[in-house]
């Protein structure tokens, strides 16, 4: 069973999951609430200190209205603004440091997860079968599984036939083994003939002086592969 | 879609749809000349039979002189080329030696345009040695009407390539 993951844990790690060495875990909600929460309470406790020494000043101001500048200067001195903003300054130190503190554990748990789990899985695939473990394997029920159809379906098995038959030479076999005399005495000459067409033009193009194998591509006529037969005849000329 | 095995022996592929030598070419016209040849004689056995079966008593084998034997040559080779290059592009000697006579596009010749090319072939056969000199394996005939001669082992005639598709030699 594949548990469920609540939406609002998108940014979580899976479970069992190792974060890459070098970085930290981010930051789970779960796992930082608790300190989260404090350093919050912290602020939060800050900003209330920060409106209740206002509200307190506010009213001694009104006050001292009444009963002259020295008892609101007195006032501000000791409950005043000065007061509260230092609390809320305390608060967010205390909710930094928290949150450092956090970060800190998290980068030294990745350390050492980083340490510790090549070992111990190298330490598991030590002690494991894996030969047992794939004999145990029932492959005619992963067999039975496949969709032959499909995998057939994207192979292209004319073009695998083509090339296969390409190169082994099938119509060579055939001849050889069923083929004529006749046929077999007309290709020799033919054979002969090309060969001796090339000779022909070797040798006058060599008293000719001429460089370059000859324009022989008639129009409209595919015409792949000779260069590397002329190449190839040239290297078994014995008289080059 | 049906997989093509090409009927062609792996060393002969390369020279496929180039313009052939002067050996094969000079080969093939030899048989086409023994073909023509024997044609007139098989015809003249015709008409001697048919003068012996309808007067056997005073039958003598009709003369033949030199004038009328080669005017009679010539009508026939003429017809024979014209006849054999508007169809299938090739003669019994280009069968033989596996050639094929295309038109300037690749495509099979023209009636009008075999029938010029058997005439000057018939009249002026040392055109052919043009071939030796020829940076393109074309004989004189070949570059007046601009016609090719190639290696074609193929059964039929193949439909003739797009100029951009058509793989030009090295030059």
């Amino acid at each position: 069973m594949i548990a469920q993951r609540a939406p609002e844990d998108d940014d979580a790690p899976m479970d069992g999951q190792v974060p890459p060495p070098g970085r930290s875990a981010p930051a789970s909600r779960n796992s930082a609430s608790g300190v989260d929460l404090v350093a919050g309470a912290a602020a939060i406790g800050a900003e209330m200190a920060a409106g209740v020494a206002g509200a307190v000043v506010g009213t001694l101001e009104a006050a001292g209205r009444h009963l002259g500048r020295p008892v609101a200067g007195l006032a501000r001195a000791v409950g005043g603004g000065p007061v509260g903003t230092r609390i809320g300054r305390t608060a967010t130190r205390i909710a930094d440091r928290g949150r450092a503190e956090r970060l800190r554990a998290e980068a030294d748990l990745a350390r050492l997860l980083d340490a510790i789990v090549p070992e111990v899985v190298r330490a598991m695939m030590t002690r494991i079968d894996l030969n047992q473990i794939a004999a145990d394997i029932d492959v005619d029920v992963i067999a039975r599984r496949i969709d032959v159809d499909a995998v057939i379906a994207r192979v292209d098995l004319v073009g695998i036939t083509e090339d296969i038959l390409d190169r082994i030479d099938l119509p060579e076999i055939i001849r050889e083994s069923a083929g004529s005399m006749t046929t077999e005495a007309v290709h020799d000459v033919r054979m002969t003939g090309i060969g001796a067409d090339e000779a022909v033009s070797r040798v006058v193009d060599r008293l000719l002086r001429r460089r370059g194998a000859r324009r022989t591509a008639a129009p409209g006529q595919q015409t792949d592969g000779f260069t590397e037969a002329v190449e190839r005849d040239r290297q078994e000329d014995p008289f080059p | 879609m049906t997989a093509r095995v090409s009927p062609i022996p792996h060393a002969a592929r390369p020279f496929q749809g180039r313009r052939a030598g002067l050996v094969t070419r000079t080969l093939a016209a030899v048989v086409d000349l023994v073909v023509v040849v024997t044609a007139f004689w098989l015809g003249y056995a015709a008409v001697s039979g048919v003068l012996f079966a309808m007067e056997p008593a005073g039958f003598q084998f009709p003369d033949v002189a030199l004038g009328p034997w080669v005017a009679a040559e010539y009508v026939l080779a003429v017809g024979y080329l014209t006849l054999r290059w508007s169809t299938s592009g090739r003669t019994v000697g280009a069968l033989v030696m596996g050639l094929r006579v295309l038109n300037r596009n690749g495509s099979r010749m023209r009636p009008v345009g075999a029938l010029l090319r058997a005439i000057f072939c018939v009249t002026f056969p040392f055109g052919l040695l043009w071939i030796v000199v020829s940076a393109e394996n074309r004989s004189l005939q070949d570059l007046v009407l601009r016609t090719s001669v190639i290696y074609d082992w193929h059964r039929r005639v193949r439909p003739a390539l797009e100029p951009a598709a058509a793989s030009e030699g090295p030059a």
